[in-house]
């Protein structure tokens, strides 16, 4: 599938480092995965609207929770066995665009990364695996 | 062929059948009962869905059974696995995808969905529209069931195993012996 635009749009990408433990979510007996998700969250100024992105993605199956360091890591970079997330470098793989088109009464997101947790059985839950340690503002246009 | 069972009926009497008939009865409207009260419960028209395509795996898979609830005027967040209706769609089928925008304007929610195993987003799914209003979300997937939904597939694929089942319950609750 392919996906045009017929009007001039804003879009926005991000560069990250994520560094977290979540080892008891991970070693909770009746974990199946975690669905991992960084997500900007920014109000429009002109017109007070709350929105919210996912600009990347990544799902941890519960044996694999040794590898996912390599994530975005350099090669040749040493491997931990510990069930910690680290991952550097890495880019958003979702467009981040605006319903409006454009980002000039955007100035700064709020970006957090978060968890949903699928059980094996049972209710499903969801948290705040790691928040950025500032707001992320947003530049200006770079035209092509 | 059913001769004992003939015979039961032949020993129970006009008012026996008329009993057994009437605890017949009573099972399927106390079942559907049930599934009323949870739909008025949970808010939601159809409170248990079975997954029937693999496009959320490995989260879910064909045959999972999913509890859903559907508060009233929700807001729905990032990362919430909503189920949806396309209008339009002849079958009706509901989508079970996970939200990944949200955009709140004054009068609504407009939300983008993606499979967790679908490369690309809902777009085109939605027939026209570029996002999904929130009107058009039926429920959210709170509880989790693994394969038991596999027993309804086997019944909508197989018409006989589902005619089989219905008259054997039938058979036994009318034959079977009153125990009260």
């Amino acid at each position: 599938m392919q996906r045009w635009k017929a009007r001039d749009e804003d879009i926005a990408r991000l560069r990250f480092d994520v560094k977290t433990d979540l080892t008891p979510l991970l070693t909770s007996y009746n974990t199946k995965q975690l669905f991992l998700y960084l997500t900007a969250e920014y109000t429009d100024e002109a017109t007070h609207e709350a929105h919210e992105v996912v600009l990347w993605d990544r799902i941890i199956m519960r044996g694999q929770v040794n590898d996912f360091r390599a994530v975005g890591v350099p090669n040749g970079a040493p491997r931990t066995t510990r069930p910690r997330i680290r991952i550097d470098d890495a880019k958003s793989v979702y467009t981040w665009r605006n319903p409006g088109g454009s980002f000039q009464d955007v100035h700064e997101a709020n970006v957090t990364l978060h968890y949903s947790l699928m059980p094996y059985v049972g209710m499903l839950s969801s948290g705040v695996a790691a928040t950025a340690r500032d707001l992320v503002e947003i530049p200006d246009v770079k035209r092509r | 062929m059913f001769a004992d069972e003939i015979a039961t009926i032949r020993k129970l009497g006009v008012t026996g059948v008329l009993y057994q008939l009437y605890n017949f009865l009573n099972v399927v409207a106390s079942g559907l009962v049930m599934w009323k009260a949870l739909c008025l419960v949970t808010n939601s028209e159809s409170p248990v869905v079975v997954v029937l395509s693999g496009s959320m795996e490995p989260a879910f898979y064909r045959g999972d059974i999913l509890f859903l609830a559907n508060p009233p005027n929700a807001i729905y967040d990032i990362g919430d696995i909503t189920v949806y209706k396309v209008p339009g769609d002849e079958a009706g089928t509901p989508i079970v995808h996970r939200v990944i925008a949200s955009h709140i304007t004054n009068t609504t929610q407009l939300l983008l969905t993606k499979g967790d195993a679908n490369p690309w987003d809902d777009y085109s799914l939605y027939r026209g529209p570029e996002w999904l209003d929130s009107h058009q979300v039926v429920g959210r997937v709170k509880g989790f069931l693994p394969y038991l939904g596999y027993v309804t597939i086997a019944i909508n694929d197989f018409p006989q195993f589902k005619y089989a089942l219905l008259g054997s319950v039938g058979l036994y609750l009318l034959v079977s012996k009153d125990h009260s």
